[in-house]
């Protein structure tokens, strides 16, 4: 009897790896795809700094960075879609159209997001947008390498000097759809 | 690149557990010559033996702690990433990657013939991979699902916690028979490192908050450190047999250590034993290369600025402004700096009670082995060994029994706190002067070995001198 168990035992050893049907090419089906939430860029442009008495009625301002991030190899090969989420807070009394421009490598325009806003009437004004980029798309943001944020301060009174109170409010968000199976 | 992080990480994931390296069968199976390696100061009842080379002594142990092999590559025809995510969020920041597998290059003992020849010596040289991992849970889950919809959600960096290495170890001991009713021993080890990595105590995090100027304000502090050795050099250039070889035997990196152990027979009814092994260190010299990342950062995203000076002519870079500043608050530096890595010392202890036919096999047996005492015994055994986090320990009852004049064998039940199912067998086989033995843990799992949370073998033929003075 017992050596009939040990003879099991030993067999059950040998064919050892007795183990139900396992199929390891079953890596090549692995995805995963987190979704990544990041601060973009914000700016706080004070009424007081628009200098609209002295600057000769000037009324466009721009400013702008390089933005390869979504060229990197990491975005490059993962990201699949992405959405932006802008969000204006007036306090000015004047009305704005704002602009964030997308340009690839060859200085070209390749993506907009323009924003009107009113102005502030004794509660801050809030103005929401959201840029979606999906999978037929996403290539727009991947050949991004500059970024302008632009504000034109549209005709209109009071005249913003140092004096004047409130801002302009600008805060932003990308939500970025990542997916890594290959 | 990433797929293949992919399959590195799971394969590390398949291999959890928390006996390794947990002997609990070999210990004072004394007639299986490698129990010496065990307890130095076990009972030895041989005058000599050889292991043959290679074949002596192969240990491998493997082990899922909170899932099986068999729970993700089962061909059942479920979503493969289905079943990767369950497993993902099931584990825990103390579930425990573990391997361990030893292989015996060479090993010898014997008894001299002369006035001293109450001293047994033994030696060898055995090769050993350990790897000892903790489930990094927070940073897996930040890679797995991202920070969406986690605001608030602080991330643990401190869970990354691992450590691997390849090493050799040439050892020499010497057991000392005081009386028949002590013996006691000892084994010098001298290590040498092929290859070691480990990161522990780290600390640090990592959140995403409201911010202040910006939606979000997202916030890295971190204190972590890899250190390698032996791995600089093959890292981009893979070494051939022979500097492998070369590099296992003089790596360079080397240590010293202690097994210590005694075995203590008040009446012949009773044995009591405990051993400590790898009280040890390695001091890391050559080839090493250690990662530093140490800092805080805080992001809001880029900070449009409209200087004058810059409002036309896009003079201002802030994205590269950011990156200088991440690089420069929260740097990685690489660094060659010596370390010191501590063996993970292993302690052993157990009582055990001996009875049943004392006399019978010694009349009629071909006595090919030493054959004195009584026929079973049972006993319980405690283990112990010291990890990063803590020590681990494990319970093992036991029953063993000569069967035979050839055959031995020894049943175990080991709990702690991961099992309480863990059934093995342990069988020594002696015919003519050559010794087989098999040690199987948790064998009721072979049915299907992939659902298994942890199995151990461990096997070798071993050519024995018996001693005649037993008979």
């Amino acid at each position: 009897m017992l050596r009939v168990f040990l003879g099991c035992f030993v067999l059950a050893l040998i064919c050892g790896s007795c183990t139900e049907e396992l199929d390891f090419d079953q890596v090549d089906d692995f995805r995963y795809e987190p979704v990544i939430e990041l601060s973009l860029a914000y700016y706080d442009y004070l009424a007081a700094d628009f200098g609209e008495d002295d600057l000769g009625g000037r009324t466009v301002y721009v400013d702008s960075t390089t933005a390869d991030l979504f060229s990197q190899e990491f975005f490059d090969d993962n990201l699949k879609e992405a959405e932006f989420f802008l969000r204006y807070t007036n306090t000015i009394p004047r009305s704005f159209t704002t602009q964030i421009d997308f340009y690839n490598s060859n200085n070209e325009v390749v993506y907009t997001i323009p924003v009107s806003i009113p102005p502030y009437n004794g509660t801050p004004v809030v103005v929401t947008a959201t840029a979606y980029f999906d999978e037929s798309n996403i290539y727009l943001l991947k050949e991004t390498n500059l970024v302008t944020a632009e504000i034109v301060l549209e005709a209109g009174s009071p005249v913003l000097t140092p004096q004047s109170e409130g801002s302009l409010l600008f805060e932003s968000s990308g939500t970025y759809y990542m997916r890594f199976n290959d | 690149m990433i797929k293949s992080c992919a399959i590195t990480l799971t394969s590390l994931f398949l291999w959890v557990g928390s006996y390794a390296q947990n002997k609990q069968l070999l210990y004072n199976f004394r007639e299986i010559p490698q129990s010496l390696l065990v307890n130095p100061g076990g009972k030895v009842l041989q005058k000599g033996f050889l292991g043959f080379p290679l074949l002596s002594g192969v240990y491998v142990q493997s082990g899922t702690s909170g899932f099986t092999v068999y729970d993700i590559f089962a061909d059942d025809g479920r979503d493969f990433t289905q079943k990767v995510e369950e497993v993902i969020y099931r584990l825990n920041s103390s579930d425990v990657i573990e391997v361990n597998q030893q292989l015996e290059l060479i090993y010898l003992g014997f008894r001299p013939e002369d006035y001293r020849s109450n001293r047994f010596y033994s030696m060898g040289i055995y090769q050993e991979l350990n790897a000892y991992n903790y489930f990094p849970q927070d940073i897996a889950l930040l890679a797995y699902e991202g920070n969406a919809g986690n605001v608030n959600r602080v991330y643990d960096l401190g869970h990354l916690n691992a450590q691997g290495e390849v090493l050799t170890t040439f050892h020499f001991g010497i057991n000392f028979k005081e009386s028949e009713d002590f013996s006691w021993g000892f084994r010098g080890k001298f290590y040498s490192s092929m290859i070691n990595f480990s990161t522990a105590n780290n600390k640090g995090d990592f959140v995403s908050v409201p911010g202040e100027n910006n939606i979000y304000s997202h916030n890295v502090v971190a204190d972590m450190a890899l250190r390698t050795s032996g791995y600089a050099s093959i890292r981009d250039d893979s070494p051939g047999t022979g500097r492998l070889l070369s590099r296992a035997l003089f790596s360079g990196n080397y240590g010293l250590g202690l097994d210590l152990g005694l075995t203590y027979t008040p009446t012949e009814a009773w044995t009591y034993t405990a051993s400590i092994q790898d009280i040890g260190m390695i001091l890391h010299t050559t080839d090493i290369e250690s990662y530093r990342l140490n800092g805080a950062y805080q992001l809001e995203g880029i900070e449009f600025e409209f200087g004058e000076a810059t409002d036309d002519d896009f003079l201002d870079d802030y994205w590269e402004q950011i990156k200088e500043d991440l690089e420069e608050q929260l740097p990685l530096d690489t660094i060659s700096q010596n370390y010191v890595s501590w063996r993970p010392v292993k302690f052993n202890a157990a009582m055990m009670h001996n009875f049943g036919n004392m006399l019978y096999r010694k009349k009629k047996c071909g006595c090919k082995i030493e054959d004195t005492g009584y026929e079973n015994s049972v006993g319980v055994q405690l283990y112990a060994i010291k990890r990063p986090r803590g020590i681990n320990t494990a319970l093992t009852a036991f029953y063993y029994r000569r069967v035979f004049d050839f055959l031995r064998m020894k049943l175990s039940y080991t709990a702690d706190k991961y099992t309480k199912t863990n059934l093995g067998l342990g069988v020594s086989t002696h015919f003519s002067n050559f010794n087989f033995y098999l040690l199987a843990d948790n064998f009721l799992e072979y049915g299907n070995i992939s659902d298994a949370n942890y199995a151990s073998v461990q096997l070798g033929l071993n050519f024995i001198l018996p001693d005649r003075s037993y008979r």
